[in-house]
């Protein structure tokens, strides 16, 4: 027989027994529609993870953190160290200007930026009111995503990019009318004592910098910092934490674009020197594991219920088996052959899985768009270009497939058994 | 062209052993048409089944054009019986589902004849038993002797060299019967075809060339 003939004689066989066919089908499809759901929300959210991710790392650096005594190394727990103590002034291992110093010698290095720990007390756009904030320094290379403006140059000092909630909060009308706008950002210094011993006078001193906002973030659920210039970083940092200025972690650039073996050399040059480094892919790659982890559970899941599935298509095929005796040796008396036979079960098995795949993925992919709109107006309203259900269509096409597979798997059974029925003993069957 | 030779066939093992056929030694020529008569349980239907390499015999030795069936794999009497057989039974054993021109195209389509060549063959069947008009029916929506009359077409398909035909009357009242005996016999005689018939109907049995009664498991 030729492929055309098993295939329109098993949609035909299929269509004998309508509810029965459509039963199994709707089995499958209860498995093959949790998998396109799972997958769709396993690939959803680890894209916006990855954005997260590559809006607060940046590529081509390299983030070093201070040695730790609790390194989980393969070799086992550490043998203690008097002389490798980490407890430092602040209390937890912190670097100073010495490590940038250390650092900087590492081959390939183009920047060293150390994550000024800078307190400020407030932003104020005019004679507006005054608001909370963090700020963070604008490293070169950053990849942040803007929604009006465009990314100021790292050493243009007086520039700043504000998160988008500032802008309707500072009172502008809109992301458009904010960029160009000079907003103050007040830092309170070291208290100063004076004075005499009896009567000593504690002065705070204080700092107000103008900047000009050249750039609105797009909104991110993790990134709410204001950027500011690192050398303007570096000396609100003097000014708050004098020269002991610690900090918990150095960023390394690296000249843009990269390969990914300078980047682990850097890394592995750190590492050397005794510190913990880590490149972005490094992050990224321990995020994706942990999202692996889950979506690997939901996909059990529907492991189980295409499990359970793949038996109700061995059950309808071993029940078509019994009710069509006759004409398997009707078939046979004509010449059709034992993988004849095995073939016509089988494709029947594989329609099954194929309509029941192309069912469960088709439905998702219907409701997947409406379900990530409902969510976007409601529980995901902060999170700005979240699609939490993406459908790839590799990925969906491999679910029909493995539809397809699992029909083929549970067909073999009854397959086999209708082919190797006796023709005689077929035809006589009553 | 076909040839038995001490064909015995026995069923079941040791106490319960049922000997079918005791020794059935036959030559049927080119282009004849013989009937095979007896009561039910002489081993007739057996008889057929062994001669179109449905059944295997215990001993003894089938030949058809001088090649032995005995010799030949479950898959090479397939293909014999899809190239050289055509089968006609009792119960007409039409598929349900398909419609009278894809029944009639089974044993082509099982060959994997092309498409193309299979519906111009279809014309030529559908008109030889006259149903051209019901081509598209579905099998179950036709009478008794239709379903006969689209049963030998089936049988004619593949142009076959021998056709056994089963009880092909059983099933019809007289004047039905009538016709499909008279159609089996008008394609007997148009195509050289060698016809096998087995039956009990004494009338269909008479116009046969040959008459070969069978008791007990042997020929009388």
């Amino acid at each position: 027989m030729r492929l055309p003939d098993y295939i329109k004689f098993a949609q035909t066989n299929l269509l004998r027994t309508k509810l029965r066919t459509f039963l199994t089908v709707l089995a499958l499809f209860i498995g093959t529609f949790t998998l396109a759901m799972t997958t769709a929300l396993g690939t959803g959210i680890t894209r916006y993870t990855t954005t997260q991710i590559n809006a607060f790392t940046q590529p081509d650096t390299i983030m070093v953190t201070p040695p730790s005594r609790r390194s989980t190394s393969s070799t086992g727990i550490p043998e203690y160290n008097p002389n490798k103590s980490t407890v430092t002034s602040g209390g937890n291992a912190q670097l100073t200007t010495a490590d940038v110093d250390k650092l900087k010698t590492i081959p390939n290095v183009t920047g060293e930026y150390p994550s000024y720990s800078v307190q400020p007390e407030y932003i104020q756009y005019g004679t507006g009111k005054k608001y909370v904030l963090a700020v963070t320094a604008l490293r070169p290379q950053s990849q942040l995503t803007l929604v009006a403006g465009s990314l100021p140059s790292s050493t243009d000092t007086a520039a700043t990019v504000i998160p988008y909630p500032y802008v309707a909060t500072l009172g502008f009308a809109n992301s458009a009318a904010a960029i160009g706008k000079t907003v103050t950002i007040h830092f309170n210094g070291l208290p100063v004592t004076s004075g005499t011993k009896a009567k000593p006078i504690t002065t705070v001193p204080s700092k107000d910098i103008q900047v000009v906002i050249r750039g609105v973030l797009a909104d991110t659920i993790t990134s709410q910092q204001t950027y500011l210039a690192p050398s303007v970083m570096e000396d609100l940092s003097n000014f708050q934490n004098g020269s002991t200025a610690q900090f918990y972690e150095i960023a390394l650039t690296v000249a843009p674009k990269s390969s990914t073996a300078t980047l682990n050399a850097v890394k592995a040059a750190a590492i050397a020197k005794g510190y913990q480094a880590e490149t972005p892919a490094d992050v990224l790659k321990q995020v994706q594991q942990g999202l692996s982890v889950v979506q690997t559970a939901l996909d059990g899941f529907a492991g189980i219920a295409l499990l359970a599935a793949m038996i109700g298509i061995v059950n309808t095929l071993l029940m078509a088996v019994l009710e069509r005796t006759q004409e398997i040796g009707l078939l046979k008396a004509l010449g059709m052959r034992r993988n004849g036979i095995f073939g016509l079960f089988v494709y029947e098995a594989i329609s099954i899985g194929f309509w029941g795949g192309l069912l469960g993925v088709g439905l998702g992919m219907a409701i997947g768009p409406v379900i990530n709109n409902i969510l976007s107006h409601t529980l995901l309203k902060g999170a700005v270009g979240l699609k939490l259900l993406v459908f790839p269509l590799p990925y969906m096409a491999a679910i029909v497939g493995l539809g397809m597979l699992i029909g083929f798997i549970a067909g073999a059974l009854p397959a086999a058994r209708a082919s190797r029925l006796n023709p005689i003993d077929a035809l006589r069957n009553e | 062209m076909l040839q038995l030779k001490n064909v015995h066939k026995t069923y079941g093992t040791k106490e319960n052993a049922y000997e079918a056929l005791r020794g059935v030694s036959l030559d049927i020529q080119d282009g004849e048409s013989v009937a095979i008569i007896g009561k039910s349980g002489s081993g007739k239907s057996t008889l057929m089944h062994i001669m179109a390499g449905l059944d295997t015999p215990t001993t003894g030795t089938v030949e058809i054009d001088g090649v032995s069936l005995g010799k030949m794999s479950e898959q090479e009497r397939a293909i014999v019986r899809n190239e050289k057989f055509g089968f006609v039974f009792q119960q007409y054993f039409l598929q349900p589902r398909l419609t009278v021109m894809e029944n009639i195209l089974l044993p082509l389509t099982i060959r994997g004849t092309s498409a193309g060549e299979r519906k111009k063959r279809a014309e030529e069947l559908l008109a030889a038993v006259g149903l051209t008009d019901k081509a598209k029916n579905r099998a179950t929506d036709l009478s008794g002797g239709q379903k006969q009359r689209v049963a030998i077409a089936r049988a004619l398909a593949n142009s076959p060299k021998v056709i056994f035909a089963d009880e092909p009357t059983g099933n019809l009242d007289t004047e039905i019967g009538e016709s499909v005996i008279t159609l089996l016999f008008d394609v007997h005689k148009q195509n050289k075809t060698t016809l096998v018939v087995v039956t009990h109907d004494e009338d269909l049995a008479k116009r046969c060339d040959r008459m070969l009664t069978i008791q007990d498991g042997k020929i009388l």
